[in-house]
């Protein structure tokens, strides 16, 4: 009894010298919020705390935090992804940044749950254009007891993860079967011409002239050919494109040389294969 | 002794247990006489005598002059008397490099004349000098009465409150903690142990040394001491330990860990002080000065430094600090001076206190830096001010510090900003001649204010503007978006896209696809719209690139793709 006593007592003294030492860890605005953002498809997030209250915590035993990463549009999924993160404590004013990096692989899975399937957009720069599935990504801090003041939902961000796999086709100017005319011929895969056609332009631009290093070198097209990707038709698992492209038109122009490129909005135009073919015309 | 190079001497102590009778040999000059063999006057042949009334002592000592071989013969006999009372006596060997060889002159230390309480009688004295120097040879009488009163005197251990004296030292090695108040605490003790210990020689009776032992460990005790930075060094963290080395970890020690450090030249020196007293003084002074250090230190850290009486506080340390760094420490006041960045107090008084006690060519960019940090605290550069950080950075470069400055929007008006400006630039090229250089030195000293920089670069002269190219806008921009400013991103955007208005050469045409492609990556991460480039990418596919294959190329391919994407007139259909 009387060492349950003395036990009590001991705790009761020694409770408000806890209680103070954990006031002592004082959380000060460390002026920078936590920032989400994409960056070349990773995903980064930044948290920022003060290195002093960071020095506190630590002597009381809490040396690292938790990070969860919440991928899809329920912000109550469990983690797909999570890491610990160490604290490091100091005296200095500036805040201390902890940093985390959540790569594609992660996030564009191709099946399971995190699958992408949220509405399709067009993202890329010019000329590199892809159709995507936005993928929202949410982090979580979790953090609790001295570590609370860290603890930190962000909003979701959304990671543009490529919806149509790899071109499947071509799409080329070749001599017609008469041997005069010229043709532009085209043959996609079913699936992947039907994702990448989503918001998708293609044009045949030509460009006539008097050699070879006129057509290769022009940038401003002589021939406009638009809305290409409405004349595809269904043939069996595959799209196809059969348009000539008479020699009377082309000579009109007066140029005996022609070179031809395909180029659009979104991935279609990537069915052009990205070169220009060249032709000499035999115009009478 | 003559040498032409500076003496390399060195004092090797050799402690001469001397319980001998006067009839031994005294310890005398190692070196043959420099005049002559004789042995000295007649009465000087009978050498030192014992009898019913007393000693009488024969000495001899040589010297460069009279005096000083007069002093070594006092010295010998000194000595003597040492001997003859048993006390412990230490000879000195001085050795002395010369062009001719090493040369050792045994000379008995200056310590034993210390106990001495009466004058020595001198009976007869002869001097005889001549090109070598001099010789003198004393005889001195020590009678039985003087023998009585001096030897008992020397054996004695009493000083002036020998208890007393006691008392404080141990009072002083008790003391805790490291705080001025601490050390005041020890500032007191030491005083008075002065006073009580006066008396007091450093004869090496079990006393004394315990007495100076006691010291060591009182200054042990709020020291960072050798042992203790050992211990910190191999403190274990998980299956490593804190720190990679003992400089890591003295670089990242704390600041009552720095200014407590053991400063081993002030050991050395407390060790060589032949009093007590003398060596209580100097623990003493040292305690005082750490009181009046841990005053500045105390009053930085202190909770209310963010009010005027924190400040006065502060200021009054200041004041009271001696400048300069000491027992190896550095300079108290430009330790907290990091703690005034947040302070939203008046700290004119603390600016102005800095200028008076320091001139500024006295400063180096390590104090120059926060100065100048404290300077452009309320946002705004007096001529005073700006004054004493350029004349700092005119004696020892610090761009750094006249660029704090700079960065201030606020100089009294835009023109002087300008001025000031152009004052440290027109300085710092005069001593740099090739144009790299110049350009690196223009590009050093622009301020992070993107309106500034914009506004300065169209008043650069012409050779410089390219300074302020793509590659300094991007290390700027990077750096802004590391610290995730993104504001500042915002700002600095249209700037770097203004550095591609000058790209005409197919060397800036081949890198600029790329350049828009940072440009856009950099602006989404703004949440900008990248600035528009539209005529430099059609002056570069009509202009150096047209003769390349478009879709050869992969610069003009890239560059291509944006034109078609912007639809720029360059690629419209004919």
């Amino acid at each position: 009894m009387r060492a349950i006593k003395i036990g009590f007592l001991g705790l009761m003294l020694l409770a408000p010298a806890l209680a103070r030492a954990a006031d002592r860890c004082a959380w000060t605005d460390p002026g920078k919020k936590p920032r989400l953002f994409i960056d070349d498809r990773v995903v980064v997030f930044r948290d920022y705390y003060p290195p002093e209250w960071a020095a506190c915590v630590i002597g009381q035993g809490n040396k690292d935090f938790e990070i969860q990463w919440i991928v899809g549009a329920d912000p109550q999924a469990p983690a797909a992804e999570t890491e610990k993160v160490h604290l490091y404590g100091g005296k200095d004013d500036a805040p201390r940044k902890a940093e985390v990096k959540l790569f594609p692989n992660h996030i564009c899975e191709d099946e399971g749950p995190r699958r992408p399937s949220g509405k399709p957009v067009t993202t890329g720069m010019p000329g590199k254009e892809y159709v995507a599935q936005l993928v929202a990504v949410r982090v979580r801090v979790v953090a609790s007891g001295a570590l609370a003041p860290l603890a930190y939902t962000s909003p979701p961000i959304e990671v543009p993860c490529r919806a149509c796999g790899s071109a499947s086709g071509s799409l080329e100017v070749n001599p017609d079967r008469n041997e005069k005319d010229l043709v532009l011929e085209g043959e996609a895969d079913r699936a992947w011409f039907e994702c990448a056609s989503r918001g998708a332009t293609l044009a045949l631009l030509g460009f006539g002239g008097q050699s070879s290093a006129d057509v290769t070198t022009a940038i401003r097209p002589d021939l406009t050919l638009g809305g290409l990707e409405k004349e595809f038709s269904r043939k069996g698992d595959k799209y196809v494109l059969h348009k000539p492209l008479p020699l009377a038109r082309l000579c009109a122009h007066g140029a005996k040389v022609w070179s031809f490129e395909t180029w659009g909005r979104g991935e279609l135009m990537h069915l052009g294969g990205g070169g220009r073919s060249i032709h000499e015309l035999r115009c009478k | 002794m003559t040498s032409l190079r500076a003496p390399l001497v060195a004092w090797l102590l050799v402690v001469a247990a001397c319980a001998s009778a006067p009839a031994d040999k005294p310890a005398g000059t190692a070196r043959p006489a420099p005049m002559s063999a004789s042995g000295g006057p007649a009465w000087a042949q009978t050498g030192d005598q014992a009898g019913a009334d007393g000693n009488i002592f024969v000495c001899r000592g040589e010297g460069a002059t009279e005096e000083a071989a007069l002093a070594a013969a006092h010295a010998i006999c000194n000595d003597k008397v040492c001997k003859l009372c048993g006390v412990e006596v230490e000879s000195v060997v001085q050795t002395t490099e010369t062009l001719k060889g090493v040369s050792m002159q045994r000379k008995v230390v200056e310590r034993c004349r210390r106990f001495r309480k009466g004058e020595p009688k001198v009976r007869q004295k002869s001097t005889d000098c001549g090109p070598q120097g001099c010789v003198t040879w004393l005889s001195v009488a020590f009678s039985k009465d003087d023998e009585k009163s001096e030897c008992s005197a020397y054996a004695s251990e009493h000083f002036a409150d020998p208890a007393e004296c006691q008392r404080l030292i141990d009072a002083f090695r008790a003391t805790k903690e490291r705080t001025a108040a601490s050390f005041r605490q020890r500032t007191q003790l030491l005083d008075d142990a002065m006073a009580a210990c006066k008396d007091i020689d450093v004869r090496p009776t079990p006393l004394v040394d315990a007495l100076h032992e006691k010291l060591y460990a009182g200054m042990d005790a709020f020291e960072f001491t050798p042992d203790r930075q050992q211990a910190r060094l191999e403190e274990p963290f998980f299956d490593t330990t804190w720190y990679h080395s003992r400089e890591e970890m003295m670089r990242e020690r704390r600041a009552a860990d720095a200014y407590l450090t053991t400063y081993a030249p002030l050991r050395q020196q407390i060790r060589e002080t032949p009093t007590l007293v003398d060596r209580i003084k100097l623990a003493r002074d040292y305690v005082y000065n750490r009181a009046l250090v841990f005053d500045v230190i105390e009053a930085a850290v202190s909770d209310n430094l963010d009010s005027s009486a924190g400040i006065a506080r502060l200021l009054a340390a200041l004041r009271a600090a001696p400048p300069g760094a000491q027992y190896g420490s550095l300079d108290v006041h430009f330790a907290g001076l990091y703690s005034l960045e947040k302070v939203r107090a008046d700290i004119g008084g603390i600016t102005q206190f800095y200028r008076q006690a320091y001139s500024p060519e006295s400063l180096t960019w390590e104090k120059g830096i926060p100065l100048a940090n404290l300077f452009a605290k309320d946002h705004k550069i007096d001529e005073v001010e700006w004054k004493y950080i350029f004349d700092l950075h005119k004696k020892n470069h610090c761009p750094v510090c006249v660029l704090e400055l700079l960065e201030t929007a606020d100089h009294g008006g835009a023109k002087i900003r300008d001025a000031r400006f152009f004052a440290v630039l027109d300085h710092d090229l005069s001593k740099t001649r090739r144009p790299e250089d110049r350009k690196r030195t223009v590009a050093e000293l622009i301020p992070r204010d993107p309106q500034f920089t914009l506004h300065i670069r169209t008043l650069l002269p012409k050779d410089l503007q390219p300074a302020l190219d793509w590659d300094f806008f991007v290390r700027r921009l990077d750096e802004a978006e590391e610290a995730d400013d993104l504001a500042m991103v915002r700002q600095i955007l249209p700037l770097l896209g203004a550095t591609l208005a000058a790209t005409e050469n197919a060397g800036g045409c081949n890198g600029l696809a790329d350049r828009l492609g940072l440009l856009s990556k950099k602006a989404a991460l703004a949440g900008a719209a990248p600035p528009s480039v539209d005529d430099q990418i059609c002056a570069c596919l009509t202009g150096p690139m047209a003769k390349e294959g478009t879709r050869n190329l992969v610069n003009k391919s890239e560059l291509y793709d944006y034109a078609l994407g912007r639809r720029l007139p360059c690629v419209q259909s004919k």
